[in-house]
């Protein structure tokens, strides 16, 4: 009855200068400043810089590095084109599944009449395959 | 000197309808109806089919086509409250509906038949007759519209298709 366990080191995601954090599912933003235990101090090329609280951000797995404390927007600016945080952002799968929700919720009638089709021939081309196999 | 007093007074006087303020002006409609746009009928004998709008009415109705060979809804009018209009559109452009106003769609007058004892327990009635013009109006309107229609892939298996909600979906979410 005994079961194998294997300690691994902690690996969280730090509130830190630098650490690009997603606002309200859409609006990506680098924390520039820490105020205090609950706040901090947000910027983004395409996101007002303001005092936000970590309540209503989620952080990425995303750094930008060596950013100086409470830069101020034109560095944020540069480093963010300089590091390619949106092009590292688009490629991950969180990113892509957040686009294609925002897609999904888009669709004209029309739109969602061809998807339904093609997710047809689609499950009759697996079924196909299925039952020959 | 005017008329002479009249010998008799009514004991009440006729009652005289109040003078209305209200006045009837153009119909407005909303900027997503445009001839040419895919409508879903909410309401109706034909609700939840898709169909094609052709032109705005003098009663403030639209004028449809399924096509009718499509799915079934013929030359029809339509309430335009009772409408979904999609973002899709076919090309209406070389349809001609000149010819259809509210007088095309009159009912007919049909003399009132005594009621017989026969009728009451009859089931049979006699088939109501579609006239010979109204056939060859949909033939030609929906020639045209059928081949735009062609023109896009799906379209046609679109139209035929009857709209309705599923699980999951949120009439106030969805876009059309």
């Amino acid at each position: 009855m005994s079961s194998y366990s294997t300690v691994k080191a902690a690996n969280w995601r730090f509130v830190e200068l630098g650490r690009v954090v997603l606002v309200d599912n859409k609006d990506l933003a680098t924390i520039v400043e820490i105020i205090d235990q609950k706040r901090v101090l947000v910027d983004g090329p395409k996101f007002q810089r303001q005092a936000i609280a970590l309540a209503k951000i989620v952080l990425t797995p995303i750094v930008l590095p060596n950013l100086p404390r409470g830069a101020r927007t034109a560095t944020v600016t540069k480093k963010w084109a300089a590091a390619d945080i949106d092009g590292k952002w688009a490629a991950t799968a969180w990113a892509k599944k957040l686009a294609s929700r925002e897609r999904r919720a888009q669709l004209s009638d029309f739109e969602r009449f061809q998807v339904l089709v093609l997710k047809k021939q689609r499950r009759f081309a697996v079924k196909k395959a299925v039952a020959k196999a | 000197m005017s008329q002479i007093a009249p010998k008799w007074y009514q004991s009440e006087d006729a009652p005289v309808a109040k003078q209305t303020r209200k006045t009837a002006r153009p119909q407005k409609l909303r900027a997503s109806l445009v001839p040419g746009t895919v409508l879903i009928l909410l309401a109706g004998r034909f609700r939840g089919k898709r169909v094609v709008y052709l032109k705005n009415l003098e009663d403030n109705t639209l004028l449809v086509s399924g096509p009718f060979k499509v799915n079934g809804v013929p030359l029809r009018r339509v309430n335009a409250r009772y409408v979904i209009a999609t973002s899709t559109q076919v090309s209406v452009e070389g349809v001609d509906v000149s010819k259809f106003n509210v007088e095309y769609f009159a009912r007919e007058k049909t003399p009132r038949s005594k009621k017989s004892e026969a009728d009451l327990f009859n089931e049979a009635q006699p088939k109501k007759e579609i006239k010979a013009e109204r056939i060859a109006d949909q033939k030609s309107v929906d020639a045209s519209l059928l081949a735009e229609i062609k023109k896009t892939p799906l379209l046609k298996q679109y139209l035929s298709a009857s709209f309705s909600l599923k699980n999951g979906d949120r009439p106030h979410l969805l876009k059309f």
